[in-house]
């Protein structure tokens, strides 16, 4: 059951992102965007209901089945809502069979091998850990992860914005399949996991493609060339363990990693678009993504480095501008 | 001057990597300001963002800004993440591409452009960072075996919930594997504290719990008397700590409270004599043949 996870969410991510894309009348029609954009959705929607919940102390499966209700509605109306948008994007989009989109598929499976095979950074870890506490107490941040007891002191509410670790217990909790199949927590966490934030990581980096590269017939190589290239310094990358590459194989489950590897360069796409193509409904997608990075890890960790890209693209955007402006004027 | 120069030069290292990719960074940045100026825009949007991102993180005044205000980005020099390190090195590779006119060109640079991508990151290879898991559980089997055998009591006995207390390489475990074992403290008592907005003050007893626990053939008495007092149902002890020690490992701890249930290759675990399951006399058998 847990293998189908990966799938489920971005299928899910899809549908949601697609009724976003309808509501703001995006017409774009990028698969990996949509994606993306429902991903966050999906995010922000847990978010908003364990923040009350943590304040009420509420039970976690209250939460959990309002939320799967929340789902269920949102799968519902964009089938409903969006079908003809869905069906002409997946008509427009294609796939070209090479040896290099073989090569490509290849270089993931051996990053998906990875996870499966090799033992994750867990040194400083309480992810695990939590997702078992929150299933077993049913209640939210209030246990211990590392005893199982309640705390002496607590989590700071700082700490309790971050819902990610929550996130994977609702998912556990949604595809334990019992006797039959059960879905252990390291398994979801350590291995599933980590699959499903390479997935996004690539799925922003077909967004940077598409902007470098074009999506036309010639370019395909490139870009499956690019992706080679991405999964090569992903498996061989790892210099320190203080960089983003180890990170990306051995702790793929923790928050920053999906800050940087997925949010970071997608904030650099989202201010090219604004600043570049003048797509302004990237804005709403731009605060969106700003505040996912709370729900992911903390905010010195999450926001700041985004609020910090941010600043460093409007700024470049500013130069620019000056510049046409001092053009004009000569 | 020096001392400057210095900081900056290893915060570059960090950056990009010591071995390679900090020069590949940079010469994708001088490839991207030679594409800047064919005109394509985005290049020059990369380009900008590379080179300026590149100045204020090896910038010693961001350096000591990111450490007053926003200490948890220094956590493995995370405030270096916001590099474009990879976009940077693989659009200029992949830029370079189509201009290896020949067939035996485009696959030499291929070769060199992954070789020197393969050389570069130095952890990939070693041997602590590519340990193979020894099973689904992502537990060492010698620690899942004992933990198995908690979860065998706890459901043999009906309990919701057990609280062990055992060394920290089964400690640091017996969560990942189930919410139902309760322990005497966590593993952030020895690590130090793991999550800045999580506080969890531990007391004396509980250090020096642990301090037992690590020392056991020395402390006996005080784990006996401490895991009554605290309500342990399982106590495991590792047999390589009585072998250093040079000590036997006792068939039960104080006056009979805790007694031999089962052992591993590497533990032997106690519980509570209060318990039928524990005290059967299939285990009392397996005690004598050990």
């Amino acid at each position: 059951m847990v293998w189908f996870l990966p799938a489920f969410l971005l299928f899910i991510s899809y549908l949601m992102g697609s009724l976003i894309k309808k509501l703001l009348r995006d017409s774009e029609q990028k698969i990996p965007e949509t994606v993306l954009i429902g991903t966050f959705l999906m995010l922000l929607l847990w978010e908003f209901l364990v923040l009350p919940a943590i304040k009420l102390i509420a039970s976690f499966a209250v939460v959990s089945r309002i939320y799967s209700g929340l789902l269920l509605a949102m799968f519902i109306l964009s089938f409903i809502f969006c079908y003809k948008e869905m069906r002409k994007q997946w008509k427009t989009a294609s796939i070209h069979v090479s040896g290099l989109t073989l090569a490509l598929i290849l270089l993931f499976l051996m990053q998906a091998g990875r996870f499966l095979m090799l033992m994750p950074d867990v040194s400083d870890d309480f992810t695990a850990e939590t997702v078992n506490t929150t299933l077993q107490s049913d209640l939210i941040y209030e246990n211990h992860p590392g005893m199982g007891d309640t705390f002496a002191y607590g989590i700071t509410f700082r700490g309790k914005l971050v819902s990610l670790p929550l996130f994977y217990a609702y998912l556990k909790e949604l595809f334990s399949g019992g006797e039959l199949f059960p879905c252990h927590a390291a398994v979801l966490v350590y291995r599933i996991i980590p699959i499903w934030g390479l997935l996004l990581s690539y799925m922003v980096y077909g967004l940077w493609a598409d902007v470098f590269f074009g999506n036309t017939d010639t370019s395909r190589d490139r870009v499956a060339l690019f992706f080679i290239g991405l999964g090569f310094i992903n498996i061989f990358g790892a210099y320190s363990e203080d960089s983003i590459l180890y990170y990306q194989m051995h702790r793929g489950f923790r928050g920053e990693t999906i800050v940087f590897a997925v949010l970071i360069p997608y904030t650099i796409y989202l201010c090219w678009q604004v600043y570049g193509n003048k797509k302004y409904a990237s804005i709403i997608y731009l605060i969106m993504t700003g505040i996912t990075t709370i729900i992911l890890t903390d905010y010195q960790k999450g926001l700041m480095p985004f609020v910090i890209v941010f600043f460093i693209c409007s700024m470049i955007a500013a130069g620019y501008w000056l510049r046409r402006c001092l053009h004009c004027r000569n | 001057m020096s001392e400057l120069i210095n900081s900056m030069q290893s915060v570059l290292e960090l950056a990009g990597g010591s071995s390679g990719l900090t020069a590949l960074y940079l010469a994708g940045l001088i490839a991207l300001w030679n594409q800047k100026f064919r005109g394509e825009q985005q290049n020059g949007y990369l380009f900008w963002y590379g080179t300026i991102t590149l100045f204020i993180v090896i910038n010693p005044l961001f350096l000591m800004l990111v450490s007053v205000f926003l200490p948890e980005l220094t956590t493995d020099y995370m405030m270096l993440w916001i590099l474009p390190v990879v976009p940077v090195i693989l659009i200029t590779g992949v830029n370079a591409f189509p201009f290896q006119r020949t067939k035996k060109e485009r696959t030499i640079f291929l070769a060199a452009f992954f070789a020197v991508m393969i050389l570069a990151g130095t952890m990939a290879y070693t041997r602590n960072h590519n340990k193979i898991i020894e099973n689904a559980e992502y537990i060492p089997d010698s620690e899942l075996e004992m933990i198995l055998k908690v979860e065998e009591y706890r459901q043999k006995n009906g309990m919701e919930t057990v609280l062990l207390w055992a060394p920290q390489d089964i400690m640091k475990y017996a969560r990942v594997y189930s919410g139902n074992i309760y322990l005497l403290y966590g593993k952030d008592l020895w690590m130090g504290s793991m999550d800045s907005q999580m506080h969890q003050i531990y007391e004396e007893w509980q250090r020096e719990a642990y301090i037992y626990m690590e020392n056991a053939p020395l402390y006996l008495q005080e784990i006996t008397e401490t895991a009554s007092v605290r309500g342990c149902d399982v106590l495991i002890l590792s047999r390589e700590i009585f072998d250093m020690y040079q000590t036997e490992l006792p068939e039960y701890l104080g006056d009979g409270q805790y007694v031999y249930d089962g052992a591993g290759k590497d533990y032997i675990i106690y519980v509570k004599d209060n318990d039928v399951y524990s005290t059967s006399d299939a285990a009392y058998g397996e005690w004598i043949s050990l």
